[in-house]
């Protein structure tokens, strides 16, 4: 990092100072800041541990040029919300190891927390937490993805997630003879 | 380590999932900007050059996958340069030209130049990009649509699992997909279709104890105290899978009416359950039982296929007509699955007990007529017991002789599956006059509610010589009455047994309680999963399915990926059933716990 030396003493003291202060500041793509409590970050995210413990916190906003604004503020807002649930044994235990990870459904505030948000973000946010390294943040968008197929059809899967049917006319007229007995229909 | 950066350019942007065992990080992405897409053969130079130093902050770390990389210069440059050989990685640089296995994204150098090149090299290479995938800000479909038509490549699209997600995110979300909505799913694309059917896929499913329950439609489950025959009062059953972990309960479809000649259709009544295979590839197999119309025994064998989500007609059993037989899926080498169902004792038509055993390879829809038992056997039960090797043995345990009726022994005899062949009776294994039904195998033991129904009891040495039996626990009771009289043992799998019952003999509202109980655990507890109404009737049949499924609160591309890797061999699966973790029960609503 790079210190500007002319502000001198004071300048210095800030800088030991916010060593120790509980928040970290984390900068966007777009340059734009957010504060986020230093344990919560730690606790959740596994690449913003490291890079806590490895000391490239950057006081004047740590750079995650691939997070957009609108995705960091949501997972932001999801670490401090997180820091003031209390959180579980269970969700402790499964950013430490995958093996002893209990079984955990979403909880109620993370539920809405995913569901408020737009395709576009939910997307950006799964991103985001794949590479702050979020296991629970990434159980949670995924899970709601997964949710969004839920009771769905074919079609309309595809239309939510605009994917490209590349059937082709004979392939699908196979599928329905092995649903032959099926009692599912589009 | 000097790494190439990315170009910055105008290229696609592609990315590549790895997961590797015990991973330090998520940062799997291979998110690279390429403007010229390298040959694979100039392993001789780096494929992208380095056109600016890598930013020394921020995510530069060494991870077992590889070394992450934050090349700042575009919003999703995060670069995993991976180590080791078994890299899904790629070679399909060119336009179109791509080279992707029909089950999966996963494509491989070819072998030879993998083992000349050295690692380093290799490393390099693996910069090459395999699929490409969409790189922009929102709104991303309007983006899309004003691509400059250089870098677009239409057929892309069709090729992502989901549009705008990298594909090893898009994995996670598909491998979070319920067994019932695998049918839907398979049915959007080619692309979901391969990715869930492929082994891959399967694997980083994990373990989820399912358990399929033949149980009675709710409006009529309360009615009649003579429970046992109180199906035929009209009763009509519909198979019910319940998820221990997740406390939910889903009917399958129906079975096919009318496809039995002439017969009430639906589930026949008494029928037995054994589920054959493994994750969405699993079969459950519904074997015999009584017309519900005409109450005759029926040879039928309907088998659902959970990727279908349909219900297939096997063949059918081989006469004579049994009914009340035991039944169990064993693990067989060779055999479809890894499993055969097998089928032996219980009475014909006529009430006579029968010797007769058989065994239904379901992949093959083929029954193969085994020898004979060394007993009559009315009304035995079946186990499978995991052998040595890949073989295990079927077992079948109590019944009574023709002349006998009713008067249950306590011996047990074994079908050994590698030796092809019964093993000597042996006396004794459960008390005599006992109906065997409520017993299950669990690891090496056994486990069983005793003659008056109000204790579980175990026993180590499992179906040989010189076990006893021991008092393990009370069975749960609720206002002084014992809860699940009558009741349904099943072996979960884990070690823990689920116990299905009412708390009176009349029918009242059907219960499942799972007991843990093992080494490890200090006091042998209950679990009770809260069931909606309509799933509280009575259960005649149940059977546990090894269902590997994505289990919330731990990010399954982080799981042991080597656990299931030879899903095929039947070896690989009759260990993996002791192998599940412990960790389910906590979060269960209610826990009785033995004083």
């Amino acid at each position: 990092m790079e210190v500007d030396k002319g502000k001198g003493e004071a300048e210095e003291t800030r800088k030991v100072a916010e060593a120790d202060r509980d928040t970290v500041t984390l900068k966007s793509s777009d340059g734009k800041l957010f504060e986020v409590s230093k344990e919560a970050a730690a606790r959740l995210s596994t690449v913003l541990a490291g890079m806590i413990a490895g000391g490239s916190i950057d006081d004047n906003g740590t750079d995650l040029k691939q997070i957009g604004s609108e995705a960091l503020e949501n997972v932001v807002d999801y670490c401090n919300k997180h820091a003031n649930s209390i959180p579980s044994a269970a969700l402790i235990s499964s950013s430490i190891s995958f093996n002893t990870a209990p079984f955990k459904e979403p909880e109620e505030w993370e539920r809405k927390f995913v569901d408020r948000l737009s395709h576009d973000a939910l997307f950006d946010l799964v991103e985001a937490a794949n590479f702050l390294g979020m296991e629970r943040l990434l159980d949670v968008t995924c899970h709601k993805i997964s949710e969004m197929m839920k009771g769905k059809s074919p079609d309309q899967i595809r239309e939510v997630f605009n994917i490209k049917n590349d059937y082709t006319k004979e392939e699908l007229e196979e599928i329905r003879q092995e649903l032959a007995w099926a009692f599912y229909d589009d | 380590m000097v790494l190439p950066s990315c170009p910055a350019g105008n290229g696609i942007v592609q990315r590549t999932a790895y997961a590797k065992k015990n991973s330090t990080c998520r940062g799997r992405l291979l998110a690279l900007e390429s403007r010229e897409l390298s040959s694979p053969d100039s392993s001789s130079a780096p494929p992208f050059t380095a056109k600016r130093p890598v930013p020394a902050s921020a995510a530069n770390r060494i991870c077992d996958d590889g070394v992450c990389v934050q090349a700042s210069h575009h919003r999703q440059g995060v670069v995993v340069i991976p180590f080791g050989q078994d890299l899904q990685a790629c070679n399909s640089a060119g336009e179109g030209r791509k080279s992707r296995t029909p089950a999966g994204n996963e494509t491989h150098d070819p072998p030879s130049q993998s083992q000349a090149i050295p690692v380093d090299d290799r490393r390099r290479r693996h910069l090459n990009p395999i699929q490409s995938h969409c790189n922009h800000p929102n709104p991303r479909w309007l983006k899309l649509l004003l691509r400059p038509p250089a870098i677009t490549r239409p057929a892309s699209m069709a090729d992502d699992l989901i549009p705008c997600l990298p594909e090893d995110l898009a994995r996670e979300c598909l491998v979070r997909l319920s067994f019932d909505q695998l049918p839907t799913a398979r049915r959007v694309s080619r692309r979901w279709k391969a990715e869930l059917e492929s082994p891959f896929h399967q694997r980083l499913r994990r373990h989820r104890p399912l358990l399929a329950l033949a149980q009675a439609l709710p409006p009529l489950a309360s009615s009649g105290p003579a429970r046992k025959y109180a199906a035929s009062t009209g009763f009509s059953y519909r198979l019910v899978l319940h998820d221990l972990a997740a406390a939910t309960w889903t009917p399958l479809p129906p079975l096919p009416s009318g496809e039995r000649g002439g017969g009430g259709g639906g589930l026949p009544l008494f029928c037995q359950l054994a589920a054959v295979g493994d994750g969405p590839a699993t079969k459950l197999v519904v074997v015999g039982g009584w017309d519900t119309e005409t109450w005759a025994p029926t040879a039928a064998v309907n088998v659902y296929d959970f990727l279908a989500g349909v219900w297939r007609r096997g063949a059918d059993m081989p006469p004579p007509r049994r009914s009340f037989f035991a039944c169990a899926a064993v693990v067989v080498s060779g055999a479809g699955g890894g499993a055969m169902v097998f089928v032996a004792g219980g009475h014909d038509e006529e009430k006579n007990a029968l010797r007769s055993a058989a065994a239904y390879d379901v992949a093959a829809d083929e029954w193969v007529v085994l020898p004979d038992m060394a007993r009559e056997r009315g009304e035995p039960r079946g186990l499978a017991v995991a052998g040595d090797e890949s073989d295990g043995r079927f077992v079948v345990l109590g019944g009574y002789a023709t002349a006998a009726q009713g008067r249950f022994v306590g011996s047990a005899e074994a079908f050994d599956t590698a030796t092809w062949a019964w093993g000597p009776v042996t006396e004794r294994v459960i008390e005599d006059g006992v109906c065997p039904r409520t017993c299950c195998v669990v690891g090496s033991g056994m486990y069983m509610l005793d003659g008056g129904g109000s204790f579980v009891m175990a026993r180590d040495a499992g179906d040989g010589d010189g076990g006893a039996w021991r008092t393990v626990v009370r069975v749960p009771e609720e206002d002084g009455r014992v809860v699940v009289s009558a009741a349904e043992v099943v072996a979960v799998g884990d070690g823990r047994v689920a116990v299905v019952g009412s708390a009176c003999h009349g029918g009242g509202e059907q219960k499942v309680y799972v007991l843990s109980h093992g080494e490890g655990t200090a006091a042998p507890s209950w679990t009770r999963a809260a069931e909606p109404p309509e799933f509280t009737g009575h259960v005649q049949a149940a059977c546990y399915l090894a269902w590997i499924c994505f289990v919330f609160g731990a990010s399954s591309t982080r799981r042991q990926p080597g656990r299931r890797q030879a899903d095929s061999d039947g070896r690989e699966i009759a260990t993996a059933y002791n192998q599940f973790p412990e960790d389910i029960s906590t979060n269960n609503p209610e826990r009785l716990t033995e004083s």
